[in-house]
């Protein structure tokens, strides 16, 4: 019994770690293989590179950098939308009663369940008639106009979870709305606020769909759409793409190894919105 | 709502109180007024009309509808998205349960803290990147698959993966493998740490092993997780787009054909812009009796544990 069972503790670690080194081998390959040129990575895939061809970032860098900083900047603009509109209507939700309410409420929640690809098209008539194509505004607008139904959703139900005594006092106090949401309500929201622009942030930085639909020139061009049209020569071949994929990670691959724990936090709760 | 003709201070404050919150509101029904329910309303609208994106627009009533149902594709496409769904449920139910079981089985709590943050790392990688590895490593002349198969002498199964109609369909849902990393992952997990000790400690004392243990305790445990991971799993594969959009395009042929896809070509493409909105609220319809479904089937299971 005592050595069975050790046995079997073993063959579980094992298998354990043949499925960590299977789920992670993909990355490796791309790291590897973003310093090496054509020949290399036909000759050998897996090996580790005796030659560093750095040439391979310095050849991606320059089509990549422009298209990270636009998102950059459009991913921190979704966030902040989200944040603000979501807190001041998430507020409302939690600390007034009024007509229509729960009405209103579910207007807000509804059209999670719309699937992304059905309005795809019917946005983009939107943005057009609207003179928004190819504009800041379009990449930001439209994305936030999704991800503030999950964000209203979660912060109501933190702020519904905050004592009711400190917002009895601060009233008493003679503070107003204004004063009670920025002195109580987003102090006490770190926690969800945090969850949701990490949520927010990667879907934003991730999304290829809309970007694709919603901008064409240089000026807008998003990272995730730049990235399916890097170029590469013959010599370095695949390595530059692969130098271009390791750049376009690093930012969030960054942020995860300093915050893994708000980041596991952010990734369960923004994917089970369903 | 009642509107006071009185100057009375009170009833001036009154009336502050009571259009409060809906000035909070404002801001974001007027962004989910012009960017979520217009395009919705126009997506249904215009399902009822023949448009070609310009000057032709014309009401054709159910024209769409029934174009849509007697259109080959559209079944092959559906067709093909039952396929990803059973596959993609399949391994769902039984790939992240297997490794956070593992995962548990370590002793060390630090050890099993680091070999989880871990296993996470591939969800914070760009999944355009994602997509874009996994197609270099299933493509036809330089991929690592390929060069795998040749070096331990498979040569004849080199093939190229995404571009033959025979493997197209089953290289997508390669993709990822071996499927461990992801919420699924972490929603097992996340569970079978909320196990409550004694139970273990009773089962322990009653001389129960390990299967038993997965089968009375662990399996009835994570009931919840598994019904949110089906219900996830659904929607997802139903509305599974951007990986099929950058690898195949619903090619070769129509053998990775699903309806997001048709969806798009129709539309910009072909410029059936009606068409394209009826293969939208098709879906939608379909998405949402599944929710429904899902949402009865687990409230019914619920009342009864």
């Amino acid at each position: 019994m005592r050595l069975s069972s050790r046995i079997l503790s073993i063959v579980s670690r094992i298998l354990f770690y043949i499925l960590l080194i299977l789920t992670l081998l993909p990355f490796y390959l791309l790291v590897v293989n973003s310093f090496k040129n054509a020949a290399g990575i036909i000759k050998d895939p897996f090996s580790v590179p005796d030659v560093l061809y750095i040439i391979n970032y310095e050849l991606a860098l320059p089509q990549i950098v422009k298209p990270m900083l636009n998102s950059v900047f459009v991913t921190l603009a979704i966030i902040v939308i989200t944040c603000v509109l979501s807190l001041l209507a998430a507020y409302a939700f939690a600390r007034y009663q009024f007509f229509l309410k729960e009405v209103l409420y579910f207007g807000v929640i509804a059209l999670l369940m719309i699937p992304g690809f059905v309005l795809l098209i019917p946005q983009f008539v939107q943005v057009v008639d609207l003179g928004l194509y190819d504009t800041y505004a379009a990449l930001i607008l439209v994305p936030a106009a999704y991800q503030v139904a999950m964000g209203t959703f979660l912060m109501r139900s933190s702020i519904e979870g905050m004592p009711k005594s400190l917002f009895e006092a601060a009233e008493l106090a003679g503070a107003n709305d204004l004063q009670i949401l920025r002195y109580i309500v987003v102090p006490l929201s770190r926690p969800i606020l945090a969850t949701v622009s990490i949520m927010t942030g990667l879907s934003a930085w991730n999304n290829y769909m809309w970007p694709l639909v919603a901008s064409t020139s240089e000026e807008t061009r998003q990272i995730s759409v730049a990235l399916n049209q890097l170029v590469y020569d013959a010599v370095q071949g695949k390595g530059v793409q692969l130098a271009g994929y390791v750049c376009a990670s690093l930012p969030i691959v960054i942020m995860f190894c300093l915050a893994s724990k708000s980041f596991i936090e952010g990734l369960s709760q923004g994917a089970v919105k369903g | 709502m009642q509107k006071s003709n009185s100057e009375s201070v009170k009833s001036k404050k009154n009336f502050g109180r009571v259009i409060r919150p809906y000035l909070f509101l404002l801001p974001i029904f007027t962004l989910m007024i012009i960017f979520k329910y217009i395009p919705f309303v126009n997506a249904i609208v215009t399902s009822f009309y023949k448009w070609n994106g310009g000057n032709v627009r014309e009401f054709i009533g159910l024209k769409n509808y029934i174009d849509l149902f007697q259109d080959k594709q559209f079944w092959i496409a559906l067709f093909n998205c039952v396929k990803i769904c059973v596959a993609n449920l399949v391994i769902a139910l039984t790939m992240p349960l297997l490794a956070a079981e593992l995962l548990y089985a370590f002793r060390s709590k630090k050890a099993q803290y680091y070999l989880r943050t871990l296993m996470t790392f591939p969800m914070v990688v760009p999944g355009v990147v994602v997509i874009l590895l996994w197609k270099w490593i299933l493509s036809g002349d330089t991929g690592v698959l390929n060069t795998v198969l040749t070096n331990i002498g498979l040569e004849n199964l080199v093939t190229p993966w995404l571009g033959s109609s025979k493997t197209a369909l089953f290289s997508i849902i390669l993709i990822g493998f071996p499927w461990v990393s992801g919420l699924n992952f972490l929603l097992y997990y996340g569970a079978l740490q909320a196990i409550p000790g004694e139970l273990l400690e009773a089962a322990k004392i009653d001389g129960a092993n390990i299967f038993q243990r997965f089968f009375r305790i662990d399996l009835p445990m994570l009931a919840s997780q598994t019904k949110l991971i089906i219900t996830l799993c659904l929607i997802n594969s139903l509305q599974v787009f951007e990986t099929i959009f950058i690898l195949t395009k619903g090619g070769p042929g129509t053998s990775t054909m699903v309806p997001s896809i048709m969806l798009y070509e129709s539309a910009f493409s072909f410029k059936k812009y009606g068409y394209s909105s009826a293969i939208g609220v098709v879906m939608f319809v379909i998405i949402l009796i599944v929710s429904a479904f899902n949402q009865k089937f687990l409230k019914n299971t619920e009342t009864m544990d």
